[in-house]
């Protein structure tokens, strides 16, 4: 009788540790799986996409297995290393520069997919008084003929403080104050 | 105004550069992209450009057509482009895309 609900119990174990084992044996499959498979991706990015792919990167790798780096740069100068062939898995840039890269044979047919908006805001030094930005449009001139880019600065005039009275907006960039 | 004024036209060689000037105090204001004002040091965003000069770049991926890895590279650009990243792009001062 003893020996008997012993036996029972030892087989009780056993199936146990045979769930266990199997359950180990899945898992370690499975990772072995994902690292033979794992990929290494390169992202060319433009850097305005660092507050959020700073933290999406990292969470994309635990996910996937895959591990991926990325450089920032000025959009333009990420669009000039895709055009010389810098080897690359994906770019993030403007969705107007990705269809160039496109049409130029660059970038994959068909596999733009957008990503986000970004749209533009007034720096001032930390803690300055802010200034009056909706003065700016009061006194907007429209658009205008030259071309210009983001992060253009306007430095401190000489002796009156700083004060749009006239500008021209060509899309990405303040001209002619 | 216009002869007191000087324009500068120089980008960081990093995101967190693009700025230095403001965060130096030799340049008063500076236009440039929400998302990279915000990851700044030194400066502050005095807020957004008013609708009526405000430009919005939409931004999108694609997959560079020497991948060695074109499967993986399209898993990210998924990843980056789902509902939950999408969150996490707003909570970033990211403006969210209109999905038709």
């Amino acid at each position: 009788m003893w020996h008997a609900q012993n036996l029972e119990r030892l087989e009780a174990l056993m199936n146990a540790l045979r769930i266990a084992i199997a359950a180990l044996a899945l898992t370690a499959a499975m990772r072995t799986g994902g690292t033979a498979d794992a990929a290494e991706i390169r992202v060319l990015s433009s850097g305005s996409l660092k507050a959020a792919l700073s933290q999406l990167l990292p969470d994309f790798q635990k996910s996937s297995g895959d591990t991926a780096t990325i450089e920032y740069g000025p959009a333009g100068a990420i669009v000039g290393r895709v055009q010389n062939d810098d080897a690359a898995d994906v770019v993030i840039v403007s969705r107007s520069q990705l269809q160039k890269l496109e049409s130029n044979g660059k970038v994959v047919q068909g596999s733009l997919v957008d990503i986000a908006g970004i749209a533009l805001g007034l720096a001032v030094h930390k803690g300055a008084r802010r200034n009056r930005i909706s003065a700016m449009s009061r006194r907007s001139n429209g658009p205008c003929s030259r071309p210009g880019r983001s992060g253009t600065a306007i430095r401190r005039p000489v002796q009156r403080p700083a004060f749009i009275q006239r500008a021209c907006w060509n899309g990405s960039a303040l001209h002619r104050i | 105004l216009k002869p007191k004024l000087n324009l500068d036209r120089s980008e960081g060689d990093v995101p967190e550069n693009v700025f230095l000037g403001v965060a130096k105090g030799e340049i008063e204001m500076q236009i440039g992209q929400i998302t990279e004002i915000v990851i700044s040091p030194g400066v502050d965003l005095a807020g957004p450009l008013p609708g009526e000069i405000q430009n919005t770049t939409l931004m999108a991926a694609g997959i560079i057509t020497t991948s060695k890895a074109p499967d993986a590279a399209k898993a990210l650009v998924s990843f980056i482009s789902s509902p939950s990243a999408a969150a996490v792009l707003k909570a970033r001062g990211f403006q969210p895309v209109d999905k038709n």
